[in-house]
């Protein structure tokens, strides 16, 4: 094969190498100060790459709100928010991640030996965010650019200033999720002794990430912000999409103001859910009082729970908010 | 296990996934909650499922696969789980809608009636109780397909590379199988579907042929490659 | 700019090339800089620029399916076959005979094409020739795979980092490359010499990115060599993808009200 026939693949080993991939044989954690710590650190920096993944999103208009967006100028709205859709949020996010935590595995073992373990992580996944963040960038500006072109038959314009005040923006937002999905990445591989790489665990992170940011948080701007003049709790009949809001306070609605809108709840609610995710999964880790199969016994107890919580939220809702269909 | 068996292991578990997808309610229309199930994608939610199920299951690679399968299948259903559950705080606190099928009559886990809180021009929003459960079966179902063809994959590469680069190379190969299977099955659903109790159910036989065949040739291939050339 | 007649389909910026036509040259061009790499790392200049055209195939054949509107988003075809072409690429690894990277671009074609043939005959799609496109979206993501691969793998100074590091970033790199052109391009005046020449843009951004991260595989050389070309195309093409965006825009202005 293909690797091995250069006869060094099999000698020498990134991990073996330094002594953080390693084999458990016993069960996988242990209630161990620094496992607990990084079971809640991965949690809280899981918390924050959820809020700035959908603001992220939110500020470009991506995944699918974008089709209202698209929508908007061939039923005579023009408008001035960024277009971007980068090919749905999971693939986007997964490509981000992975090349954030690509670059920073690759720096991380240059920066080994000059500034320690935890400080050669951070300043790695700093430059590797930075790396991705730029990659967005170039993506975003190609899809609002050319997806505004493929608009003249609506007489859409392209203004310039519709790309570059937002950039900064999703350029930030960006960075920081990026950044944090690294950062996770390199915790569960290392203190949380996943065997994955940590480019890979990225890979995998961030197509959850995106799914869940598209999944939970873009309900928020794709059926509130777009179409605020409907009345909360109105529901938005399939006949009016396409008729979104483009008009604002004063002037026209812009993305910059969009995530002022979605910090609100949007984006915490995807932070909720994504850093609920990694820290159940990681905690339910953390027990032994059964053996082997302990953190299958929580986390079915964890989705009964979850169950309960998802009725009583129907429950609670049809007595809420049934005054528009109560004929 | 045997490379045989592992071949085996890719096919089934290959066409678990494309199974999968038929039970996750979800729609792309949902971000404008103007159709029953989770915003996103099929694909790409069965997808972001049953990462978090391989990412589990690498945890438990050195304690055999009944584990592994398990704690997949837990973190799918973790996912889904916890999605569905906060995709419905938005849609109540965000949207202000409560959730809804747009094609029964009857919920049929708890019996609310469907028309009494669906917007009109609307084909449903949110996740009711049904497709809650559907989803949590699907995504236990992906989960275990996920695993199986990671594992199967890793046992067919393991003896011919080092243990961290087969690791990683069945990662990788586990995440494509699971992509490119869940993408048929998002065709037949036309992007859309309320989970078991929808009517396009019935078009899952279609997705698990077109799923067998799929996973047996990629598998072939596989097998192929790392075992008989 | 803004003196174009309003309200008209867009320009066409170009003519239309066959998805077929670009694939036939993909492979030419692929398999000459698989060899070449093989035979003389040293000439990874000329394998970068011949590698372009597979990403321009893939994305041709990704505009092809996707605008018969198939009810799934235009992501899930592409990854269906970036996933095709690059499991097969990555599998192709472990086979230990001679052109073991042209196996896995025919398996490529033959698992997309078994795709194709499930999707038209028991899915029913009624796409025509889809088992043709999926077969050139696979074997376009496999080209693009497989010479990533040899960069990574072939080369020197493996001591420190393992080719697997990269092997999720090649996969959905070349997922989003092929995807993004016609994604990105989206709407009613949508026409396939934008999207092409959008494709070959990203086409050199991810080489780009390649070559930035050969830092840490392959020799000094090797690497620069990548990135000068790379940055080269970026900036050509850019320039090109820019100046049919100029000749197809409805209006272009600084700010202003719509």
């Amino acid at each position: 094969m293909l690797i091995s026939r250069n006869g060094k693949l099999t000698s020498h080993h990134y991990y073996t190498n330094r002594n953080v991939y390693r084999v458990h044989a016993g069960f996988n954690l242990h209630m161990e100060p620094i496992t607990i710590f990084a079971v809640a650190l991965a949690g809280a920096l899981a918390i924050l790459a959820g809020i700035f993944e959908d603001l992220e999103s939110d500020t470009g208009s991506q995944s699918n709100p974008n089709s209202q967006v698209q929508l908007a100028p061939q039923i005579g709205h023009l408008h001035r928010y960024f277009n971007k859709a980068i090919s749905g949020e999971p693939p986007a996010y997964g490509f981000w991640s992975a090349t954030g935590a690509t670059v920073a595995v690759l720096l991380q073992t240059r920066f080994l030996s000059g500034f320690g373990e935890m400080h050669s992580v951070i300043l790695a996944s700093i430059f590797g965010a930075l790396v991705a963040a730029s990659i967005l960038s170039f993506y975003a500006i190609f899809a609002h650019i050319s997806r505004t072109a493929s608009m003249r038959p609506f007489k859409q314009p392209l203004q310039l200033d519709v790309i570059l005040s937002p950039l900064p923006l999703f350029f930030a937002y960006g960075f920081l999720a990026v950044l944090c999905i690294t950062l996770i990445s390199f915790i569960t591989n290392m203190v949380l002794l996943n065997p994955f790489p940590v480019p890979l665990i990225a890979l995998l992170f961030g197509i959850t990430l995106g799914t869940i940011g598209s999944s939970t948080g873009d309900i928020h701007y794709g059926s509130e912000r777009l179409y605020q003049t409907f009345i909360f709790g109105s529901g938005i009949p399939i006949s009016k999409q396409g008729d979104i809001d483009v008009k604002a306070e004063y002037g026209f609605r812009n993305s910059i103001d969009t995530p002022y809108f979605t910090s609100r709840f949007g984006g915490p609610v995807t932070g909720l859910c994504f850093g609920a995710i990694v820290f159940l999964d990681n905690w339910s880790r953390l027990f032994n009082f059964a053996g082997k199969w302990t953190p299958i016994l929580l986390g079915i107890i964890i989705i009964i729970l979850l169950f309960i919580i998802n009725l009583s939220i129907e429950i609670y809702t049809r007595n809420r908010f049934n005054e528009f269909t109560k004929e | 296990m045997d490379p045989i068996i592992a071949l085996f292991g890719i096919i089934i578990g290959g066409t678990l996934v494309g199974v999968c997808v038929h039970f996750i309610p979800c729609s792309a229309v949902g971000a404008m909650s103007a159709t029953t199930g989770i915003a996103t994608g099929p694909t790409m939610l069965a997808s972001g499922a049953g990462m978090m199920g391989l990412m589990a299951a690498a945890y438990n690679l050195d304690n055999g696969l009944a584990l592994m399968l398990a704690s997949g299948a837990i973190a799918s259903m973790l996912m889904i789980a916890l999605t569905s559950v906060v995709a419905n705080i938005t849609y109540a606190f965000g949207v202000g809608v409560a959730p809804t099928s747009g094609q029964s009559e009857y919920d049929r886990f708890t019996g609310f009636e469907q028309k009494q809180c669906l917007t009109p021009g609307t084909d449903g929003h949110g996740i009711p109780t049904q497709s809650f459960i559907s989803g949590v079966i699907g995504a236990a179902m992906g989960g275990i397909g996920g695993v199986l063809v990671f594992y199967s994959v890793y046992t067919l590469i393991s003896p011919s590379i080092a243990q961290a680069t087969a690791i990683a190379m069945a990662g990788i190969i586990a995440v494509g199988i699971y992509i490119i299977n869940g993408v048929l099955p998002a065709y037949t659903l036309v992007g859309k579907t309320e989970g078991m109790t929808d009517e396009k159910f019935r078009t899952t036989p279609k997705t698990l042929y077109s799923c067998l065949i799929m996973s047996t040739v990629s598998g072939i291939f596989i097998y192929a490659a790392s075992v008989v050339i | 700019m803004s003196a174009q007649p309003t309200g008209q389909p867009a320009a066409n910026s170009g003519k239309y090339t066959t998805t077929v036509s670009l694939f036939l040259i993909a492979i030419v061009c692929s398999t000459v800089a698989i060899m070449i790499f093989k035979v003389t790392p040293h000439a990874v200049i000329l394998s970068t620029i011949l590698i372009w055209p597979a990403f321009a195939s893939g994305a041709s054949a990704v505009k092809d399916i996707s605008s018969y509107g198939i009810g799934t988003g235009v992501a899930s075809i592409g990854m269906l076959g970036a996933g095709v072409g690059t499991i097969s690429a990555f599998s192709s690894i472990f086979i230990d005979i001679p052109f073991s990277a042209l196996i896995g671009i025919i398996a490529a074609f033959v698992i997309g094409f078994v795709t194709g043939l499930c999707a038209n005959k028991i899915i029913k799609m009624k796409i025509p020739r889809m088992e043709l496109k999926i077969a050139i979206m696979s074997a376009s993501a496999a080209m693009i795979a497989t010479l990533f691969v040899s960069i990574f793998s072939n080369n020197i100074d493996m001591l420190l980092t393992d080719v697997y590091i990269v092997l999720p970033l090649i996969f959905i790199a070349t997922a989003l490359a092929i995807i993004h052109p016609y994604n990105g391009s989206m709407g009613a005046g949508e026409n396939q010499p934008r999207t092409l020449k959008l494709a070959f843009a990203e086409a050199s951004l991810t080489t780009l990115l390649f070559g930035l991260i050969s830092l840490a595989y392959t020799d000094i050389i090797t690497s620069i060599e990548i990135l000068l070309v790379s940055g080269l195309g970026f900036v050509i093409f850019t320039t090109i993808f820019l100046r049919a965006i100029n000749a197809e825009i409805y209006k272009l202005e600084w700010s202003g009200v719509v």
